[in-house]
């Protein structure tokens, strides 16, 4: 028998559960999951972990993320226990160093976690990597995303104008998770550039803005296509062209395959990159300049500025659209964790 | 002690209090402290000067 703390009894309607949960502050605003013991258990019972684990400490209120606590929020955003693993390996890589969750919280800027799902895990929950991947639609994505959300709401403090102080916010931040499409990548995925197994299933998560498209229906070569890519990139206002860091191109499927086609590489698309998309100076403001780069520089600043600079991965459905994700900039670094 | 914008308050008021130190002397002045001129920097701190002061002699 399982001795459970904080039991909260409510009326058992919908609307009477839903209306404590907004008013505590415990939501993103939409109906939740009520997280009654025996779902949070029967999540909890289908890990490795006992539910006293802590996985990490989510800032900016320093919250232990306790698999209990995770799990609860989980089943809110509408998990269920095959989601579990790809969350707990999500919150082992937004507490590491290197990603630098508290800034991500508590920025002004508006960067959601982008969490890319690769390897078999993306088939077994129906992960979508094909039309409409950033959208609604797909449950796996829509739960795992908003889970992360309501964990760092509710474990980190995270609500907008008190923990997160984001201007704007942005849509991201209700749910941004995504599979790449491994089956049309002509490349490598991006779990095995990041050093993992092919056959493994991992989680990247990244401090992303939302997506910026960038459509070309005439490019019929790698660098017709990179050109229009290139001009999408060179842009004033990302945080990425004042403090650099890393940035995400994701190619429609149909734009992987041209450039590919044109013997182009991975790293023949960060190099083409790093060469062509470049910010010309008349973009930036003197004081700007001065501020960030502490003199004028010589000429057009790189928006990729070396090679790990730049994640390209693959995904989407049909038709000559692709994206770009600036980032919060060049003081959070992308992690991957391998899914269990 | 530390020194906060007046729009941040919430969060380093939040934050000090998970952090063990609730009550943190906080030194506030007006949002925001960027994108200002040399004078209203200076004009910032002889506000901060005045609350760190307080601050400190009040401990």
């Amino acid at each position: 028998m399982i001795e459970h703390e904080g039991i909260i009894s409510l009326p058992s309607s919908h609307e009477s559960i839903n209306d404590y949960f907004y008013e505590q502050g415990w939501t993103d605003g939409l109906p939740i999951i009520p997280p009654t013991p025996d779902r949070v258990d029967a999540i909890i019972e289908s890990c490795a972990f006992d539910r006293n684990h802590v996985l990490g400490e989510i800032p900016p209120n320093w919250g232990s993320a306790t698999v209990e606590k995770v799990a609860i929020n989980a089943v809110m955003a509408g998990c269920r226990a095959e989601h579990f693993p790809v969350l707990l390996a999500a919150i082992k890589a937004i507490t590491q160093p290197d990603f630098n969750l508290y800034a991500i919280q508590a920025t002004t800027h508006p960067c959601g976690i982008l969490m890319i799902i690769n390897g078999p895990i993306r088939d077994e929950l129906a992960i979508n990597s094909s039309s409409g991947v950033f959208g609604p639609g797909a449950i796996s994505n829509a739960v795992i995303g908003r889970a992360m959300r309501l964990i760092l709401f509710n474990i980190g403090g995270g609500y907008p104008g008190v923990g997160d102080m984001s201007s704007q916010g942005s849509p991201s931040k209700f749910s941004f998770c995504i599979g790449e499409n491994e089956l049309l990548n002509p490349w490598d995925p991006i779990h095995v550039d990041f050093g993992f197994a092919a056959e493994d299933s991992a989680v990247t998560v990244i401090a992303g803005e939302s997506p910026h498209n960038i459509n070309d229906h005439t490019g019929r070569s790698a660098e017709e296509i990179l050109t229009i890519v290139s001009g999408a990139m060179a842009v004033t206002g990302a945080n990425n062209a004042y403090t650099g860091g890393q940035t995400v191109l994701l190619l429609g499927p149909e734009h992987a395959e041209t450039i590919a086609a044109d013997g182009f590489t991975k790293m023949d698309v960060i190099h083409w990159l790093m060469e062509h998309a470049l910010i010309p100076l008349e973009r930036y403001t003197r004081s700007t300049l001065l501020e960030r780069f502490g003199s004028i520089p010589e000429g057009p600043v790189p928006m990729v500025r070396n090679e790990t600079d730049l994640i390209v991965g693959v995904t989407g459905g049909p038709g000559k659209h692709s994206s770009w994700i600036p980032t919060f900039g060049g003081t959070t670094h992308s992690v991957t964790e391998k899914i269990i | 002690m530390t020194i906060c914008s007046d729009r941040f308050v919430r969060l380093a008021d939040s934050e000090s209090k998970t952090l063990g130190m609730e009550g943190l002397p906080i030194a506030i002045g007006k949002h925001p402290f960027g994108g200002i001129n040399e004078n209203q920097v200076e004009a910032l701190s002889a506000v901060f000067v005045d609350q760190i002061i307080r601050g400190w002699t009040s401990l």
